[in-house]
């Protein structure tokens, strides 16, 4: 049945651990969005992944009934964990805080291609490295 | 600020600019990368893109349609600095996009935690049955059918006018000891009803395993997953369902025009809608925009159907057909 939509709203949430608490209860309590029923269905959808980032992008309708889908985590989260690190860098143009490896690179691009249509390895290599470069994490071969 | 209370940052802007000011919420306030990343506990947790103005088919009106993107900070000396970090990125943002000036805002708890189930009330839909979200109370009248509901995921809210359209008919058309065939149940509203309407065997197929789960709650919720229930109410996986040929006095599809006139078809290797009507048996199809109605009702015509009756709310219609020879 096809309804139309009222938002589509867009959020960061960690894995298995929705709680009705901002930014989930604000950002969608005001559309009429049984955020304890979205919470579960996030943290059910997502207890594989616990630890990491899933964004979530919810599409609400003019009944207030919604839908969602979970992406890939942040390129940013996915190098700080290749890298090592527990953040990046304040002045990534100076400072360099960490290294990343081509194959590591490689590793992260292959994952965000999920959210990526018609991107080749190569040009979602690039996008990840010139994060890691806004990061101050340097790549090497 | 009081305990419960939150301050809303909020920036209009599209594109690119909105990736950068999201970016820097992230950054700041607990999206949870760069220099700042324990905020993520302290704050209300990254930015929140909201796109709104779409039109009937999902996509942007021009002039309507708007995206904000929003961060909420939790009060006290760990929240100012935020906000402070925050401004200041949002000054530099401003220099390289033109973001118009950012609305801040306290929020209550009150005015988000609860304020969804204001969308919500018992609601009367054909002449007998009530829609009731669990958390309201509802004194029933003698002749009342009571189907309690929580709005959530999957469809089937009770809210869209297919969903009431598809009550109406079952209303006229179920009777006491009928077999109904429920296909895209979502929800399982639709299966709950023609239990309660005296149905006593239910089939409800859906493709999607969210709805199919939902389903079984809401038909546990209703006191119909017992062995002693008066109906019984099956819930399947899949489409239609092979092997029930001639077997149900109504069948329901609340789904989409395009599908049901598939449906209908047998397209993609499935049982065609009309097999498992039983002899003078009743076929409801809705969710279909009254445009496209003639989609279904020249699909079913190939299938030896005539239309016997035709249910209109706003833009959206719903079809009773069945076989000519019995019509």
């Amino acid at each position: 049945m096809a309804k139309k939509v009222k938002a589509v709203v867009g959020l960061q949430l960690n894995a298995g651990k929705a709680t009705p608490a901002p930014p989930v209860g604000t950002a969608l309590g005001p559309h009429g969005v049984n955020i304890m029923g979205f919470c579960k269905e996030y943290n059910a959808r997502t207890q594989g992944q616990i630890g990491q980032v899933i964004p979530v992008v919810i599409t609400i309708f003019s009944d207030n009934s919604f839908t969602f889908v979970t992406k890939t985590p942040p390129a940013p989260e996915l190098i700080k964990k290749a890298a090592g690190l527990s953040s990046g860098s304040a002045e990534p143009n100076k400072e360099k805080v960490g290294k990343l490896t081509k194959q590591q690179v490689r590793e992260i691009a292959e994952i965000k291609l999920k959210d990526l249509t018609g991107v080749s390895v190569e040009s979602a290599m690039r996008m990840v490295e010139g994060t890691a470069r806004s990061m101050g994490v340097t790549v090497v071969d | 600020m009081t305990n419960g209370e939150v301050l809303e940052i909020a920036v209009e802007c599209d594109g690119e600019a909105a990736e950068a000011v999201s970016e820097l919420f992230n950054r700041f306030n607990g999206g949870g990368y760069l220099d700042d990343s324990e905020a993520g506990e302290a704050s209300g947790g990254g930015a929140v893109i909201e796109a709104t103005g779409f039109d009937d088919f999902g996509e942007p009106i021009e002039g309507e349609y708007r995206v904000v993107v929003r961060t909420y900070i939790k009060p006290g000396a760990r929240g100012d600095e935020i906000r402070r970090k925050i401004e200041d990125g949002l000054w530099h943002l401003s220099q390289l996009y033109p973001i118009p000036d950012a609305k801040l805002r306290t929020v209550r708890e009150e005015d988000w935690a609860n304020a969804w189930k204001q969308f919500y009330k018992p609601m009367r839909i054909g002449r007998r049955i009530v829609l009731k979200p669990s958390w309201e109370e509802y004194v029933a009248q003698p002749d009342d059918i009571v189907v309690e509901l929580d709005p959530g995921m999957a469809f089937g809210t009770g809210l869209h006018p297919s969903t009431r359209l598809c009550i109406a008919a079952l209303e006229e058309l179920v009777r006491p000891g009928d077999a109904v065939l429920d296909v895209g149940t979502g929800s399982g509203v639709l299966s709950v009803v023609a239990a309660k309407l005296g149905a006593t065997h239910i089939v409800a197929t859906d493709i999607d395993p969210t709805a199919v789960q939902v389903a079984a709650e809401n038909v546990q919720v209703n006191g119909l997953a017992a062995a002693d229930a008066p109906a019984h109410i099956e819930i399947r996986a899949g489409s239609i369902p092979a092997g029930t040929d001639g077997h149900f006095q109504v069948v329901v599809a609340n789904i989409l025009a395009e599908v049901l006139a598939n449906l209908l078809d047998g397209t993609y290797g499935n049982v065609p809608l009309a097999n498992p009507l039983a002899e003078g048996g009743r076929l409801i199809m809705a969710g279909i925009i009254e445009e496209k109605a003639y989609l279904v009702i020249d699909a079913g015509r190939r299938h030896g159907l005539a239309l016997l009756d035709r249910k209109q709310e706003s833009d959206w219609v719903a079809l009773v057909m069945g076989r000519e020879a019995d019509a």
